[in-house]
């Protein structure tokens, strides 16, 4: 099981931190108005209450989660409220003002939302750590007991890395998406090498 | 004549977005496959000019999708569309035969464009 030292875990804050902002980059570039990011966190150890704390306090929550495939293991989650769902929903289709955008249910377009911005997060943990990793195809769970089911069945035990940040949106201060990632022992030895190098 | 494209992507949304943007520039969307499957029976039967081929489908992974088009002598210009940001991606996909490769998010400008390239 790898522990992480300080400066590997500053280390590790800092290509979160570039991993959120470029995410933050494609999600402006998705809803073409700027997106920021507010209270990077950073914890190793990662429990199952720690994430079941951080995404039920909604009452309906929907969550999309997306696996890591490849050189690593690891979990994003984009949780957002119902009425986030709406409003992010509503940005997408008149950012790009589809013409068959009556068609496109809310799923369709969040999932594909959580699969550019996952797939920036991954591209950054990709080039930084010379891994060859990408998402998998996102699933959006709302029914509470499954996604609950499906966060149980990890290994919750190992000395995971739990970081979040939530997504801002000027004039929508209502709007913010949680965006979590649970990063398992591998991508600790990995950053334990790629900090040596340093 | 309109050039033909076939677009292959698993989002609903993303196909809608692609189309919309190309059908305005004057493409004609002959097709749409949602999986790697549909991808590899539609680009043999239909023979389109352009495939706009995501790299990550439910079933198969684009490269693959992409390498077996090649494999096949299917001449249509792929242009890849995804999420998949890494260089290394990139690089390979270029390596393999593609035409562009566009990352998502983009503008419909930006795609028009690598359209009309390839």
């Amino acid at each position: 099981m790898e522990t992480l030292t300080k400066p590997e875990i500053d280390f590790a804050e800092k290509l979160v931190r570039k991993g959120y902002l470029r995410t933050a980059n494609s999600f402006s570039s998705i809803v073409m108005q700027p997106v920021g990011i507010t209270g990077v966190t950073l914890a190793q150890g990662a429990r199952l209450d720690d994430i079941v704390q951080l995404i039920f306090k909604y009452d309906e929550p929907i969550i999309l989660i997306t696996d890591i495939i490849g050189d690593i293991r690891g979990k994003g989650y984009l949780v957002l409220t119902q009425e986030e769902g709406r409003q992010l929903y509503q940005l997408c289709l008149s950012a790009f003002s589809t013409t068959n955008s009556k068609q496109l249910s809310e799923e369709s377009v969040l999932k594909e939302v959580d699969n550019i911005l996952s797939a920036a997060m991954i591209a950054e943990f990709s080039d930084a750590l010379g891994l060859s990793i990408f998402g998998d195809v996102p699933v959006l769970i709302t029914d509470v007991q499954l996604a609950k089911f499906d966060l149980g069945s990890e290994g919750w035990e190992s000395n995971s890395l739990l970081t979040t940040t939530s997504f801002t949106f000027k004039g929508l201060e209502k709007l913010k998406p949680l965006f979590l990632w649970k990063l398992n022992d591998d991508f600790l030895t990995q950053v334990k090498k790629s900090a040596a190098l340093l | 004549m309109s050039k033909k494209v076939l677009i292959v992507d698993d989002s609903l949304y993303m196909r809608a977005l692609i189309k919309s943007a190309l059908e305005k520039a004057g493409y004609a969307i002959i097709g749409e496959a949602s999986n790697g499957e549909e991808a590899l029976d539609l680009a043999f039967e239909l023979q389109p000019d352009i495939i706009t081929l995501d790299n990550v489908l439910p079933d198969m992974i684009g490269l693959d999708i992409l390498k077996a088009y090649k494999e096949e002598g299917l001449p249509s210009k792929i242009i890849m569309v995804s999420a998949v940001a890494q260089e290394s991606a990139i690089e390979e996909a270029m390596n393999n035969g593609a035409s562009a490769y566009i990352v998502k998010p983009f503008t419909p400008e930006k795609l028009i464009e690598e359209a009309a390239k390839v």
